[in-house]
C-alpha cells in the first residue's frame, strides 16, 4: 500500500480524499493555488505546495507542476478527485511515464470514455442501448440543421468532451439552432479546451439515473447500486438520491448489466459512473460515462457501506477487490444537496466571499462533506461548491425529513447559498411523490409561488435584532449616542473579572 | 430608551426599546414585546420569551443588515445608522442602470446602443465561475448607453448598460 498520496485537487473532494488517505494511515499531500493559500484541504495535509497563481490552468490544470510536486513530495500515486485533471488521459499518461500511480483508470480508457462519440461507438458494439444521433462531430449550422431534421426536433447538441452538465444546449425549433450552437462551441472551447459538437434525439421528460462500477485489475467488476440524478438545474444536479424512487431489482439488474458491458467494451479499472437517461417508459440509454470518481459519490457509501474512496486507493495499489455483486445491498435511502455559494433571489448568480458565519448540522444520519470553514473566504476562481449535505434514513421519506431538519441547522452568513432553495424543494409534493424529470427545477422555477411571507412576529424580531446589532456596533459620536451599548459593558465587566 | 427608525423593502417601521444584559422590552410599530436575550456569538443573537425560541442571525452589509430567522432573510436599513441608507428612487422608472452582478467575463453583447428592447430580453452574456449568464433587462425601453464590449473584463457593480 501506499505511503504518501498527492491530492491534484482543492476543496471538498480534497477534503473527502485526505479523509480516506488518513483512514487507512496513509499520508496525504495537497497542492494549492494563490487562491487557495490557507484553505480547509491545505490545512488539513501533511504536506502542502503552493502551485501557482489562481487561474485553475496556471495551476491544478498544470500537469507538470504538480509531476513535480510528487517528485519532490516522494508520493507513489495521485488522486485526482473530480474535474480539473480527473479525465485527462494526457495527464494519466505523464503520470505512469513519471513512476507515479494514477488513481483512476488507464489512459486509454480515460480517452475513450472522454470523447462522446468513440464512447458512443464502443458501448453500442457492446450491445448497450443508445438515444438516437450523431456519431460524428458536426461541421457547421447547416450540417446541425439537416440531422436535427431527419431526428426530429426537440434535439440536444452537446460537446463532445463535454460534462457536468456544461456545454450542451437543448433546440426546439430550427430557428434556435445557429445561436445554440455558437454558444455551445464557446462554452466547450472555454471549459474543455476543444470545440466539437454532436447532434442527438432529445428524450422528453428524461429521467438521468447514473450506475456506479467498481474494476479491479484482476478481472473483477461490480455495480454499486445506482443514483438517481434527475434533479437540476440546467442541466447541473442538484439534488441526488440513492436508491431512484423509481428502480425495481429488475431494472437496477439489467441496468447494472450495461453498467459492466460499458465497462467491459472500455477495458475498465478503477471506480466509475456510466450515466443513462431513463424515459417515461423505464426504457433506458447510454449516456457517458465518467471515468472517476463522482460528486455525488457519499450516496452510495451511505446506502450500501461501502468505502468508494478506499476502494479506489486499494485498487490503483494493484489489490483484488474483497466486494462481491451478491454481497452489495442497498441498505435505506440517502439524500444529498449540493450546497453552493449562489444567490437562489438573483438567478443563481455565483456569492463568492468571506464566510462570516458557518453552523453546521448534527445528529445522526448526517454527513457534511465541506470545503469550508468560518471566516474562508470562497474565491470567486472556482465552482461555487461550498459542501455536500447528506442524509440517511431506513427510507426515502425518513431521509428527506431528516435532510429538512439538516438544512434548517445549517447556517452560512456573509454569502448567499442555495439553502432556502432546498428548504423549498423538499416540501414539494411532486418531489415527495418522486415523480419529475431532468427539466422538473427549471419549470418549477418559472412557475413557483412567492415563498410563504415571514411571519409578523419575526420580522419585528428581526427589526429588533438588527436594532440592537446597530446600537451595539456603533461609534460613540453616533447622532443618537449618550447610550452605552449593554453589551460593550458586559463585555468589559466580564473581561475584569477575568 | 432607544430608537431607530427601520426601512424594509421601503416601508418605515418606528422601533424603540430598552435592554439589560438579559431582557430587552421593545415596541415595534406599537407591538410590544418582552424578551428574554443571549448574545451566542458575534453574529447570532438568541431572543426567547414564553413559548418562544429563535436564532437571530445578523449580518452587517454595506448599508445596512440581512437578518436571518427560521430561515427567512429579511434586509433591514436604519435611517441616521452609521451604516447609511441606501436609496431606493423609483427603481423602475426613468433611466435605469445595469450593472455587473460579479466580477467576470463579457462573452457576447447580444443588444446594441439605441436599441428597442423588452423587459427580461437578455443585454450580454456575461462568463463567470465557468457559467455563461445572460445579463437581463429590468425593463423595457431603450438601450441609452451599451457600456461593454466582447471580451471586457467587469468588476462587481460594473455599468453594462442604461436602459430608458
Amino acid at each position: 500500500m501506499f505511503k504518501k498520496i498527492l491530492i491534484a485537487n482543492r476543496g471538498e473532494i480534497a477534503v473527502r480524499v485526505i479523509r480516506a488517505c488518513r483512514d487507512m494511515g496513509i499520508s496525504p499531500v495537497a497542492v494549492y493555488s494563490e487562491a487557495d493559500l490557507g484553505a480547509l484541504h491545505v490545512r488539513l495535509a501533511d504536506e502542502a505546495y503552493p502551485i501557482g497563481p489562481s487561474p485553475a490552468t496556471k495551476s491544478y490544470l498544470s500537469i507538470e507542476t504538480i509531476l513535480n510536486v510528487a517528485r519532490k513530495s516522494g508520493a507513489e500515486a495521485i488522486h485526482p478527485g473530480y474535474g480539473f485533471l480527473s479525465e485527462n488521459s494526457s495527464f494519466a499518461q505523464a503520470c505512469s511515464d513519471a513512476g507515479v500511480v494514477f488513481i483512476g483508470p488507464t489512459p486509454e480508457s480515460i480517452a475513450l470514455m472522454g470523447s462522446k462519440v468513440e464512447s458512443r461507438k464502443a458501448a453500442a458494439r457492446y450491445g448497450v442501448p443508445m438515444v438516437p444521433g450523431t456519431v460524428d462531430p458536426i461541421r457547421d449550422g447547416k450540417e446541425a440543421r439537416r440531422i436535427a431534421e431527419s431526428l426530429g426536433y426537440p434535439v440536444m447538441i452537446k460537446a463532445s468532451a463535454g460534462g457536468g452538465g456544461k456545454g450542451m444546449r437543448l433546440i426546439r425549433s430550427v430557428a434556435e439552432i445557429d445561436d445554440a450552437l455558437t454558444i455551445t462551441r464557446a462554452e466547450a472551447l472555454a471549459s474543455f479546451g476543444d470545440d466539437a459538437v454532436y447532434v442527438e434525439k432529445f428524450v422528453e421528460k428524461p429521467r438521468h439515473i447514473e450506475i456506479q462500477v467498481l474494476a479491479d485489475r484482476h478481472g473483477n467488476a461490480v455495480f454499486v447500486g445506482e443514483r438517481e440524478c434527475t434533479i437540476q438545474r440546467r442541466h447541473q444536479k442538484v439534488i441526488e438520491e440513492c436508491p431512484s424512487p423509481i428502480m425495481d431489482q429488475d431494472l437496477r439488474q439489467r441496468m447494472g448489466e450495461a453498467a459492466l458491458q460499458v465497462v467491459r467494451a472500455a477495458g475498465y479499472v478503477n471506480a466509475g459512473t456510466v450515466e443513462f437517461l431513463v424515459d417515461e417508459d423505464r426504457r433506458f440509454y447510454f449516456l457517458e460515462m465518467n471515468t472517476r470518481l463522482q460528486v455525488e459519490h457519499p450516496v452510495t457509501e451511505m446506502v450500501t457501506g461501502i468505502d468508494l474512496v478506499k476502494e479506489q486507493i486499494r485498487i490503483a495499489a494493484g489489490e483484488q477487490m474483497e466486494i462481491r455483486q451478491q454481497d452489495i445491498s442497498l441498505n435505506g435511502a440517502a439524500i444529498e444537496c449540493r450546497i453552493y455559494a449562489e444567490d437562489p433571489e438573483n438567478n443563481f448568480f455565483p456569492s463568492p466571499g468571506k464566510i462570516r458565519l458557518l453552523i453546521t448540522p448534527a445528529g445522526p444520519g448526517l454527513r457534511d462533506d465541506s470545503g469550508v470553514y468560518e471566516g474562508w473566504t470562497v474565491p470567486i476562481d472556482y465552482d461555487p461548491l461550498i459542501s455536500k449535505l447528506v442524509a440517511w434514513g431506513p427510507s426515502r421519506h425518513d431521509a428527506i425529513q431528516r435532510m429538512l431538519r439538516a438544512l434548517n441547522e445549517y447556517h452560512v452568513g456573509g454569502i448567499q447559498t442555495n439553502l432556502a432553495f432546498f428548504r423549498e424543494i423538499l416540501n414539494q409534493p411532486d418531489f415527495l411523490d418522486g415523480d419529475f424529470d431532468t427539466g422538473y427545477i427549471d419549470r418549477w422555477l418559472k412557475h413557483r409561488s412567492a415563498p410563504p411571507a415571514t411571519s409578523q412576529m419575526d420580522l419585528d424580531l428581526a427589526v429588533i435584532a438588527a436594532a440592537v446589532f446597530d446600537v451595539a456596533t456603533e461609534p460613540s459620536q453616533d447622532p443618537s449616542a449618550g447610550q452605552r451599548s449593554a453589551w460593550k459593558v458586559a463585555a468589559r465587566l466580564r473581561g475584569m473579572r477575568r | 430608551m432607544k430608537h431607530r427608525t427601520a426601512v424594509i423593502a421601503g416601508k418605515r417601521i418606528e422601533t424603540s426599546w430598552t435592554e439589560t444584559e438579559t431582557t430587552i422590552k421593545a415596541t415595534v410599530d406599537g407591538r410590544s414585546y418582552r424578551l428574554e436575550k443571549h448574545r451566542v456569538s458575534e453574529a447570532i443573537l438568541w431572543l426567547g420569551s414564553d413559548g418562544l425560541s429563535v436564532d437571530a442571525f445578523v449580518t452587517p452589509l454595506e448599508n445596512g443588515y440581512e437578518v436571518v430567522i427560521r430561515g427567512k432573510r429579511t434586509f433591514i436599513e436604519f435611517e441616521g445608522s452609521r451604516r447609511k441608507l441606501h436609496r431606493h428612487t423609483g427603481a423602475q422608472e426613468g433611466t435605469v442602470s445595469v450593472r455587473a452582478p460579479m466580477p467576470g467575463k463579457i462573452v457576447r453583447v447580444l443588444q446594441t446602443e439605441g436599441a428597442q428592447i423588452e423587459a427580461h430580453q437578455g443585454i450580454v452574456v456575461m462568463e463567470a465561475m465557468k457559467m455563461q449568464n445572460e445579463i437581463k433587462a429590468p425593463k423595457g425601453g431603450r438601450i441609452a448607453k451599451l457600456n461593454v464590449a466582447e471580451g471586457d473584463a467587469v468588476n462587481l457593480g460594473d455599468l453594462i448598460a442604461q436602459v430608458e
